[in-house]
């Protein structure tokens, strides 16, 4: 009877030990997606104008808010830096609205119809963590970064005879928390676009007429820790 | 008292066994991406403005490589890196003027031949440094008319691929520069310098 109950004891704490370093991880990957949601102030109709290298310009027509809102999936590599502190690196990729295909809207007094330019473009995102560990299979977290967004929406303008390539590549900072309950964590955070940096609506758009923040959901799913 | 000497010996020979299993391993093989930035200042310039290649070398390349270990802590190996990407525009697609159009996009190789050294740091970490030889935009070809007559436009080059990477266990993660130093080529002039940052598995030792 003895010899069982010591057995017993020491699968438990086996078992303990494994739980313990299970917990202990150093590098976590993790897959997802963010629901960007519209926020107010964004400009519908905006043919903005585009210097390339001083010698021309073009009457661009986008939709900020197409290109803004979206769904992208996204995969990360965490990094454990200090007991609760850590260092993510997340790409994410989307298919998504980057222009119309004509140039302006009207020409020569007629009213045409110009449908969506989409294509794949990615987005690079570094934060730091900080997490809040409330029991064994929950935590909190609250995480702040920046990122380097619309990386590979170029496309081109032609007008007058000229062939010229313009992107809308654009940076920001994001502040972001989470909920995590075991190896899943849904989460709430803000994008405050970066106006310096946010080159391509410079021009003849101002800065009132649009929100320099993008709200978005989060859903991460840890895949795999070490 | 029997027992346990089997015991050790037994373990012993395990032992023996995995170390043997560690010393034979003559091959890596292993999966990745490449996380390539905006060019560095002097890159590629065109004659005529067919192809944007900012456009088309900044991207998201997924690579596998194959690597020998011929040394201790050395190995010698080929990288393979493919991407979607810009390659320029197809034009026909103009009807008019004041339009906006996308690029072509192909699938895009780079051939990297590479020498790798490693520095073991602790049990699980290592730090490595590769210096390698690189084949890239392999599939970019062109054909424009100009001047009632076709021209064939390759924007292949060789460049110098330099990676510093940390490992952990079976991951890694690294940054590197391919340098292209050359000044003329045929269908382009300038130098190209191309940061990137990398991360990666090693899924396979044998």
């Amino acid at each position: 009877m003895m010899k069982k109950y010591l057995l017993f004891i020491i699968l438990l704490s086996l078992y303990q030990i494994q739980a313990q370093t299970k917990n202990d991880w150093k590098i976590k990957l993790k897959i997802g997606n963010e629901l960007r949601i519209p926020v107010l102030n964004y400009v519908e109709d905006n043919s903005l104008q585009s210097n390339h290298n001083g010698l021309l310009s073009f009457n661009i027509n986008r939709d900020l808010k197409a290109f803004l809102n979206g769904f992208p999936i996204h995969y990360a590599v965490e990094f454990k830096i200090y007991k609760t502190w850590s260092f993510e690196f997340q790409h994410s990729i989307h298919y998504d609205h980057v222009a119309y295909k004509e140039a302006v809207q009207n020409v020569a007094g007629q009213k045409t119809v110009s449908s969506g330019l989409n294509q794949f473009f990615s987005d690079y995102k570094f934060s730091f963590f900080k997490y809040f560990i409330i029991d064994e299979r929950q935590q909190f977290n609250l995480n702040l970064g920046y990122s380097f967004n619309g990386l590979g929406s170029y496309y081109w303008v032609y007008q007058h005879h000229y062939l010229t390539t313009t992107s809308n590549h654009y940076t920001s900072f994001h502040l972001e928390s989470n909920y995590q309950y075991k190896f899943m964590s849904l989460g709430l955070g803000i994008y405050v676009l970066d106006q310096p940096d946010f080159n391509v609506f410079t021009g003849s758009i101002k800065a009132e007429d649009f929100s320099n923040y993008l709200i978005y959901f989060n859903l991460d799913f840890d895949i795999l820790k070490f | 008292m029997k027992k346990i000497y089997l015991i050790i010996f037994f373990v012993s020979l395990i032992k023996v066994r995995a170390q043997n299993v560690q010393s034979a391993v003559k091959f890596n093989l292993g999966i990745g991406m490449e996380y390539r930035l905006t060019p560095l200042k002097d890159v590629f310039e065109m004659p005529s403005s067919y192809i944007n290649f900012e456009a088309n070398l900044s991207g998201v390349p997924a690579k596998f490589w194959l690597a020998y270990h011929f040394k201790p802590n050395w190995y010698a190996g080929f990288k393979y890196c493919v991407r979607y990407d810009h390659t320029g525009i197809d034009n026909s697609a103009l009807t008019g003027d004041y339009q906006v159009i996308n690029s072509s996009f192909s699938l895009i190789s780079d051939y990297v031949l590479y020498l790798q050294k490693l520095f073991p740091l602790a049990k699980d970490n290592k730090l490595s440094v590769k210096l390698g030889y690189a084949w890239m935009n392999q599939g970019v070809n062109t054909s424009i008319f100009e001047n009632n007559r076709f021209h064939i436009y390759h924007y292949n080059f060789s460049a110098l691929n330099i990676e510093v990477d940390y490992h952990y266990k079976f991951f890694f993660l690294g940054t590197g520069i391919y340098y292209n130093p050359a000044e003329n080529h045929t269908n382009y002039s300038g130098q190209m310098q191309l940061l990137y940052l990398t991360m990666g598995f090693n899924v396979l030792k044998f």
